[in-house]
């Protein structure tokens, strides 16, 4: 029996090879290895969650009717019975109450749309804040960029397909926002809507944009992004045996073929509880959509909120010029903002590298403490971004806490320019201490907490050394080289071993924007106090007259 | 389960690794330090007190807390010579892609079930073997489920638990199944793999740029200026049919957004009885939404919703807001100057209009000046008057254009 199953394998590895000459790339394949570490599974998590979107979105597709024709509800749910709504809002009542299923596989893909937004920005995290978007892997973080956004794009695009009370409101914000660019803003409202709002067209667009042509768009990056991946290999973080050039880890057949699988259920098993116990969306709560009713607190699904948030928090701004409106108060919360951030986040790597003059590959990870000023920049950036958040709800929070509307937007206004400036100064200090204890753990070793008298009466405290292999696993994550590291230091330059890996040398700079980069540069590379000389090698003494 | 994967994961490999930190230390004094190094050790501390102190850490008077292993991983590492060492028996050689098995213990981590003991092992598989069991149940349950429970009951809510629930069941065990089987059965942590260069060659490199420009010469894209310039005008005109055909997506703008279905003479109508408004159908301080009469779908007038406000007498602090309304009714859009949602919330105290989208909140009383939030203008007013018969009726369409601001406002 298994000889009759061996052959058969056999003969199809066989007549694949045959044809297209595989065998050679299925065991280079098979004997790739993956570096083991928890964060290496946060882009899986996005990777599933998109495989039970496409599962669960194929099926709610054959519900689904994505048409504004009006008609009367005449189904299961009580309450709308009578009531006319669109086709669109009808047949996902349908496949909530009426069909066997329907309402667990809506709310496990929205579920798995929330985790898929979620999952990517915890990867870009991830990305960011371990340094591994550096050279030679920058292709890939412009895909994953532009990932992030479809998936943005993607989630709201479905969340307003059923046409309910609430999706329509933000469709309505959305028309808004397009209005308010200067020029060609009517057009654009009026070609994709097909005319007035909310139009006929909107929905049926709106829905092969959403099953078709972001999909397929995510589904092409997302395959560019993995071959990429699999093809440069994956960075992984210093350790015992580990270098610039090599990779530790699993094999990918037979251990992580078996491990990714059993997070892909996992993940899907997340979904089902989720879309099973945890009610999302229900949008037979909401009611049809009407363009003359609104309800209070309309909130949008989390990754909408700092869209929400800017425009709830921007001061009221509109100028009337030569018979032209421009309402900024839309204009840059709305659409120059967003602008801007995704712009930051997908030429960083660009920025850095420029300031830095990195010109050199990175296969090992840097801990977010060794580079405290894009860790604290990261830092900033995600409180900016978390206050828009924030502000996307200062309604629901004043209800909450009793406050004052009023005073909680007046307060986001002002926060929302000094938290991430603090946030940026204290990272920056809170990474500088962590270096400097790791500095001490390196070049001291371990506090016995034992004090000895020396016959001279002279106090010392004992120290411990660390291990060989940790000091040197410390000392690659620190980024010197130990002869290296006292010259670089005594250079006021990086202390950064990998910074020596492609670096110019250091040349006077000319010109303006050559000024510019080199003072960043010094900005960007201040660090820890030169302190480490071979005197300081010595243990701490405690003298005592 | 954790506590059965820190069992089995710290499982006796050899007899150093199954006793606590301190009492493996005190066997291989050596790996731990009291060797001398040229740097960070603590070198006046030896000499001083000699090999005992060095190796301080054993010392009883050490509390726990400070002693190093805590800091350095679940397992001992093997040192850089013994790991050298032992990498001579690779149990496979290098092959092309520079991927090799490196022995137990050399990285530190791994897990390798050749070194597990079998009455382990075979618990590990009955483990895995229970939790594909429970996959069956999960379907089975689901299939159950679906079959039996009516849908109807409880709006569907209990068809929904059960089956979902057999569905997280039976995809939770699988896909914990394949993690313990992977982590208690398998191999891990411990292949290496060379990376090899990122680029190509700089030989190869010469010579892809070098068969590119070639192709440019033959083709003469640079030389036949006739050619390049007639190609890019081409191409530069192809696209031009497909703008074209996207023009019939939508009607052009123009004047259609300065019109709202308001007309003179329509009828305020109530948008929940349907029923034209008289005076004296609100209340001091009531409101309603209103549409022109005879409107049908409401989608048809996104522009039209109106609120008609009734104020008591001499409220209304604003004269060209008392003109423009009739027996102190006044009617607003309601449509938002800010982004265009529909404004509900109504105080009637402070005669205050908050919108719930971006919470822009207007002063009704003083022709809905903006108070507060990112609104930038007043809401446009429509006039109003009382027909022969008592009704509410537009006097005209708004005189301005209702909703958020466009380019071509004005």
């Amino acid at each position: 029996m298994a000889t009759a199953a061996e052959t058969g394998a056999k003969q199809t590895l066989r007549y694949v090879d045959d044809r297209l000459g595989s065998a050679s790339f299925l065991r280079r394949s098979m004997n790739k290895v993956f570096p083991d570490h928890w964060s290496f599974m946060l882009g899986e998590i996005a990777l599933y969650s998109f495989v039970i979107l496409l599962l669960t979105g194929v099926y709610l597709t054959l519900f689904f009717h994505a048409s504004s024709r009006e008609v009367v509800y005449n189904g299961s749910y009580g309450p709308l019975r009578g009531v006319p709504m669109t086709d669109a809002y009808a047949s996902t009542l349908h496949m909530s109450f009426d069909v066997r299923g329907g309402l667990l596989m809506r709310q496990i893909h929205h579920w798995a749309a929330v985790l898929f937004v979620m999952s990517i920005i915890v990867h870009m995290f991830r990305v960011f804040f371990t340094g591994a978007f550096r050279k030679p892997r920058t292709l890939n973080w412009y895909i994953g960029i532009g990932l992030m956004i479809l998936a943005v794009l993607e989630g709201f695009a479905g969340y307003s397909l059923p046409d309910d009370l609430l999706s329509g409101t933000g469709i309505r914000i959305a028309y808004s926002v397009m209005e308010s660019i200067p020029v060609v803003g009517t057009y654009v409202a009026y070609f994709l809507f097909g005319g007035d709002y909310p139009g006929q067209d909107f929905i049926p667009r709106l829905f092969i944009i959403h099953v078709l042509l972001v999909p397929g768009i995510l589904l092409a990056l997302i395959s560019a992004h993995m071959m990429i991946l699999w093809h440069q290999k994956h960075t992984d973080f210093p350790g015992q045996g580990k270098t610039e050039n090599n990779v530790v880890g699993t094999q990918f057949y037979p251990t992580f073929v078996i491990k990714t699988n059993g997070f892909l259920f996992l993940v899907f098993g997340v979904c089902a509880l989720l879309g099973t116990f945890a009610q999302i969306n229900p949008v037979w709560l909401y009611g049809p959509y009407n363009p003359s009713q609104v309800s209070a607190g309309s909130q949008p699904d989390w990754y909408i909120f700092f869209l929400e948030g800017s425009l709830r928090m921007f001061p009221n701004l509109e100028t009337n010029l030569w018979g032209h409106t421009i309402s900024w108060n839309i204009l840059i919360p709305g659409v120059i903002l967003p602008g801007i951030l995704f712009n930051l986040l997908a030429l960083y790597p660009a920025i850095e590298a420029w300031i830095t003059k990195d010109k050199g590959y990175h296969n090992l990870l840097q801990r977010p403490r060794d580079t405290p000023v894009r860790t604290a920049l990261g830092a900033a950036f995600i409180m900016f971004w978390g206050l828009l958040y924030v502000g996307g709800q200062n309604d629901v929070l004043a209800a909450t806490f009793k406050w004052s509307l009023q005073a909680t937007t007046r307060t986001l206004q002002v926060l929302i320019f000094v938290l991430p400036v603090l946030t940026f100064y204290f990272t920056k200090r809170w990474c500088l201490g962590l270096q400097r204890h790791d500095e001490e753990l390196l070049h001291h070793g371990i506090e016995t907490g034992i004090i000895r008298r020396l016959p001279s009466g002279e106090y010392i405290e004992v120290t411990e050394p660390l291990p060989e292999q940790r000091r040197e696993v410390l000392a690659m994550q620190l980024g010197h080289d130990l002869p290296d590291h006292a010259a670089l230091s005594a250079n006021g330059h990086s202390a950064n071993g990998h910074s020596a890996n492609g670096h110019e040398s250091i040349t006077r700079p000319v010109g303006a924007l050559a000024r510019a980069r080199a003072s960043l540069e010094g900005f960007f590379f201040e660090r820890r106090e030169p302190k480490v000389g071979p005197e300081d090698d010595e243990p701490k003494t405690l003298s005592r007259p | 389960m954790s506590d059965n994967d820190n069992t089995n994961d710290e499982a006796p490999k050899t007899a150093a690794d199954a006793h606590g930190s301190v009492f493996k230390r005190a066997q291989h004094p050596t790996s731990t330090g009291g060797e001398p190094r040229e740097r960070g050790s603590s070198a006046s501390a030896r000499e001083i007190e000699g090999e005992v102190l060095a190796r301080s850490n054993m010392a009883p008077d050490v509390p726990e807390k400070v002693r190093p292993s805590r800091k350095l991983g679940r397992r001992q590492p093997l040192t850089e010579q013994a790991a050298a060492a032992e990498s001579a028996q690779y149990s496979i050689p290098p092959d092309e892609d520079g991927t090799h098995i490196a022995p137990p213990g050399a990285f530190g981590v791994d897990h390798d079930p050749a070194q597990v003991d079998p009455r382990e092992e075979r618990f590990a598989e009955a483990q895995v073997a229970a939790l594909f069991g429970l996959t069956a149940v999960g379907v089975i349950v689901t299939i159950v489920g679906f079959l039996v429970i009516d849908p109807q009951r409880n709006l569907g809510r209990t068809l929904n638990f059960v089956i979902g629930g057999g569905l997280t069941l039976a995809l939770l065990a699988l896909g914990a199944g394949f993690c313990l089987w992977a982590k208690k059965l398998l191999p891990h942590g411990k292949a290496v793999q060379e990376r090899g260069p990122h680029h190509s060659p700089e030989e190869e490199e010469l010579r892809a740029e070098d068969t590119f420009f070639a192709g440019v010469t033959q083709l003469g894209l640079g030389s036949r200026k006739m050619l390049r310039r007639s190609l890019l005008g081409a191409m530069a005109l192809l696209p031009l049919p497909a703008i074209l055909f996207l023009r019939d997506l939508g009607p052009l703008p123009h004047s259609r957004l300065r019109h709202t279905g308001w007309k003179r003479g329509s009828r305020l109508v109530d948008v929940e009885t349907k029923l034209p408004i008289k005076m004296g159908d609100i209340e001091i301080g009531g409101i309603a939404t209103v549409m022109p009469e005879g409107f049908g779908n409401v989608e048809e007038h996104a522009l039209a919703p109106t609120i008609l406000i009734r104020f008591a007498p001499g409220e209304i602090q604003s004269k060209k807001e008392a003109a423009w309304g009739a027996n102190d009714h006044v009617a607003y859009s309601k449509i938002c100057s800010h982004a265009g949602c529909p404004i509900s919330l109504y105080e009637q105290q402070t005669h205050h209009l908050l919108c719930p989208c971006h919470q822009s909140t207007f002063d009704m009383a003083d022709d809905a000046n903006v108070i507060f939030g990112p609104a930038a203008r007043r809401l446009p007013q429509l006039r109003i008057n009382v027909d022969a018969d008592g009704y509410f009726v537009a006097e005209s369409d708004y005189k301005e254009p209702v909703g958020p601001s466009f380019w071509e406002r004005g």
